[in-house]
């Protein structure tokens, strides 16, 4: 026997144990790296993995020259793990300071017994620095988005809000909610031994994808030049609300749509006005006087009749359908365009009773009340044009000076346009176009809905609305420099309590366009329940004509008479195809 | 040190040889510790050190995305900033009151015939 027989033996007992158990490793290995075991690779992903999610950023809302209507900015949400926390009265004392909170509430909603709890929703930088310092185990953040409105209370009932949830609640942010939202996305990261996030491993479900940009066609002077001066006016009549909404008769696009008093969307829990919709798209009212331009179109759409032609006012009273109509100013023979001037509620029924109840509803229908102008606005209403076969006998009396009809102010601003282009009603736009990563995804172009009128017509109707600035009762609304066409209203409103018409409650409007030559704005203005007067040739032709000669001026429009300087913009007619000559808008 | 006194007999002559093989492996294995100790260790460097250099490059990448977290958020508050001061309503408000200016009158206002401007294809507009 070999002296070292026993090493050996022990050796190779030795080497055997260890391959063995190397060999046993290898197994186990092979089993836990190798085959398939979800059980363990799910238990390990829990371990050094976690899933994020992430929101996507809300887009910017801009107007029709790029400024920054609405934005979203990174804030920081405050959230608080009760059952983390030391010491918690002391952390409650300390947090209702850095977040600027009353103590007992921040104590009260710490005392709970939920796993997570929100203790301030996007909070000021200042705020979330602060409350970082502290320092606080079971404290921590999130960043989230929250939607700022630059330019305060202008255009805000139109813009309308957004809730903490970064979800569209009124107004636009509202309606266009489904490309400004954006889709959210959710990422698995690597975490190390603390818990703490290291990097992104892979993508989820999908990248987070930003919200489009909206463009729309408001521009922010114009709107600011409405906004002043229906402040002004409402201060100076002491009148519940106005509304202001001025557009391109050629495009239909909304250059501003402004409500008085206003409202600051940035501080929208504040202000309970804030949900009662957009004045002019969302409510209606009855468009008085300012209606009788359909009355006359409808007229002078027939053959053989002219602005000339004369009707008997019969010295201010005319018994009609079981009610007396009255006219301000007594007049005896007067003709259809001195008529319009002089805004004769008895010429203009007489005028109707020409044309017969048939034929005024479909110049109704036509220019394009009792229905939606699909302006891409929420809530919009239709207004109320009843049928003729639902007329009252008085309804002859009160239909052609707009009575019994309910309108929006967006209503009767487009049948102005429609004058004023040569004859086409347009498609109304408020959104220009939706904006992608800097691609348009869609471009809302001019698009005519129908011709209402013919251009001889349109041409015709101009001059006696020019007319009625010129020597009416819209005197008032001329800008200075420039020639403009419109008319006024005022309407009687419906008091509820006797359910008649009160001699007390009036909504003073005027609508017009400008310069009459080649009209660039329409421009609606109505002042609801104005105290020192009631007409709208007092009240709301002044607001006219102050919005009228700013927003011309802004425009680079030259004065009637000045030299024409070309318009910085190329200018859309509308022209459908098969129309030549005599029936494109502006030749007539 | 002092000369071990030979064993004697023959289990002290296995015992001897037994040292001997011993003190010979021993002296053989000191040189193979050598050898591998720092091949080991270089081994061991090896693999360690760029795991512990990609350890450090995703913490330094996280903290540069914190960073561009950061920054951007730093960039659309500027923007809002911006748009802030661009409020018509605070330039109005400026331009009467602090800068004294008021609208101009009809008058004041002189319309001229503007030359055709060549846009950026120096195509005439």
């Amino acid at each position: 026997m070999n002296f070292l027989d026993p090493f050996r033996r022990r050796q190779k007992i030795f080497l055997t144990l260890l391959i063995a158990g190397l060999c046993t490793i290898a197994v186990r290995l092979y089993q836990l790296q190798v085959t398939p075991n979800s059980l363990a690779l799910g238990r390990a992903l829990r371990q050094y993995t976690k899933s994020v999610p992430i929101q996507p950023q809300r887009g910017t809302i801009l107007d029709q020259r790029g400024r920054t209507l609405a934005l979203s900015v990174l804030a920081d949400s405050v959230f608080v793990r009760p059952a983390a926390l030391v010491r918690p009265p002391a952390a409650a004392r300390l947090l209702s300071k850095a977040l600027s909170l009353p103590e007992p509430e921040t104590r009260k909603k710490m005392a709970s017994k939920r796993p997570f709890i929100w203790l301030k929703r996007q909070t000021t930088p200042q705020e979330a620095k602060r409350v970082r310092k502290l320092k606080l185990a079971g404290v921590g953040a999130v960043s989230e988005g929250k939607r700022y409105y630059p330019k305060g209370p202008l255009g805000g009932l139109l813009l309308g809000f957004v809730g903490v949830d970064n979800k569209g609640l009124e107004g636009l942010e509202y309606a266009y909610d489904p490309y400004l939202r954006g889709v959210p996305g959710r990422i698995r990261v690597a975490r190390d031994g603390r818990g703490r996030n290291l990097y992104p491993l892979e993508m989820l479900q999908q990248p987070p994808r930003r919200g489009s940009d909206l463009i729309l066609t408001i521009d922010e002077a114009v709107q600011y030049f409405a906004e002043s001066a229906l402040d002004r006016a409402l201060e100076k009549t002491r009148a519940k609300t106005g509304t202001a909404l001025v557009l391109e008769p050629d495009t239909g696009r909304i250059l501003a749509l402004a409500a008085s008093p206003s409202f600051n969307p940035n501080r929208f829990h504040n202000d309970p006005s804030g949900s009662r919709g957009i004045p002019g798209i969302t409510t209606v009212f009855e468009p008085g006087s300012t209606f009788k331009l359909v009355t006359m179109a409808a007229y002078l759409e027939r053959r053989e009749t002219s602005p000339r032609d004369r009707f008997d006012c019969r010295k201010g009273r005319y018994r009609i359908g079981g009610r007396t109509v009255r006219d301000v100013h007594p007049y005896g023979k007067l003709s259809v365009a001195r008529a319009l001037q002089v805004s004769s509620n008895i010429c203009t029924i007489q005028i109707a009773e020409k044309i017969g109840p048939e034929r005024l509803y479909r110049a109704i229908r036509r220019f394009g009340f009792g229905a939606s102008t699909r302006s891409g606005l929420p809530s919009e209403s239709p207004g109320l044009v009843r049928k003729t076969k639902d007329w009252t006998r008085g309804s002859i009396a009160a239909v052609p000076i707009g009575q019994e009809v309910a309108a929006t102010a967006l209503q009767v601003a487009m049948a102005y346009a429609a004058v004023a282009n040569g004859g086409y009603l347009m498609r109304t736009r408020i959104v220009r176009s939706i904006r992608d990563q800097g691609q348009a995804v869609r471009v809302f172009a001019p698009k005519i809905v129908r011709r209402v009128v013919s251009a001889r017509t349109a041409q015709t109707l101009k001059r006696m609305l020019a007319g009625v600035v010129e020597y009416g009762t819209g005197k008032a609304a001329r800008p200075r420099g420039y020639s403009a066409a419109g008319k006024t209203g005022t309407a009687q409103q419906m008091d509820p309590a006797t359910r008649a018409y009160s001699k007390e409650r009036f909504v003073a409007s005027f609508v017009g366009f400008a310069p009459v030559e080649h009209p660039r704005v329409v421009i609606f203005v109505s002042i609801d329940h104005p105290k020192t007067h009631t007409y709208g040739g007092i009240i709301a032709a002044p607001v006219f004509r102050e919005i009228a000669e700013k927003t011309l001026r802004y425009l680079r429009i030259p004065p009637s008479g000045e030299p024409q300087l070309r318009a910085s913009g190329p200018i859309f007619r509308p022209r459908p195809p098969g129309l030549r000559g005599k029936d494109r808008p502006g030749t007539a | 040190m002092p000369e071990r006194a030979a064993p004697r007999g023959r289990a002290e002559g296995r015992q001897l040889k037994a040292f001997h093989f011993l003190r010979r492996r021993r002296q053989d294995g000191r040189w193979y510790v050598l050898v591998c100790v720092p091949f080991l260790a270089a081994a061991a460097v090896s693999l360690a050190w760029p795991r512990l250099h990609d350890l450090r490059l995703r913490y330094e990448y996280r903290s540069l995305r914190v960073q561009q977290t950061e920054l951007l958020r730093e960039n659309r508050r500027l923007r809002l900033i911006r748009a802030r001061l661009q409020s018509l309503r605070r330039i109005e408000a400026i331009a009467r009151e602090r800068l004294g200016l008021s609208d101009p009158k009809p008058g004041q206002i002189i319309w001229v015939r503007a030359q055709k401007r060549a846009n950026y294809n120096g195509v005439g507009r």
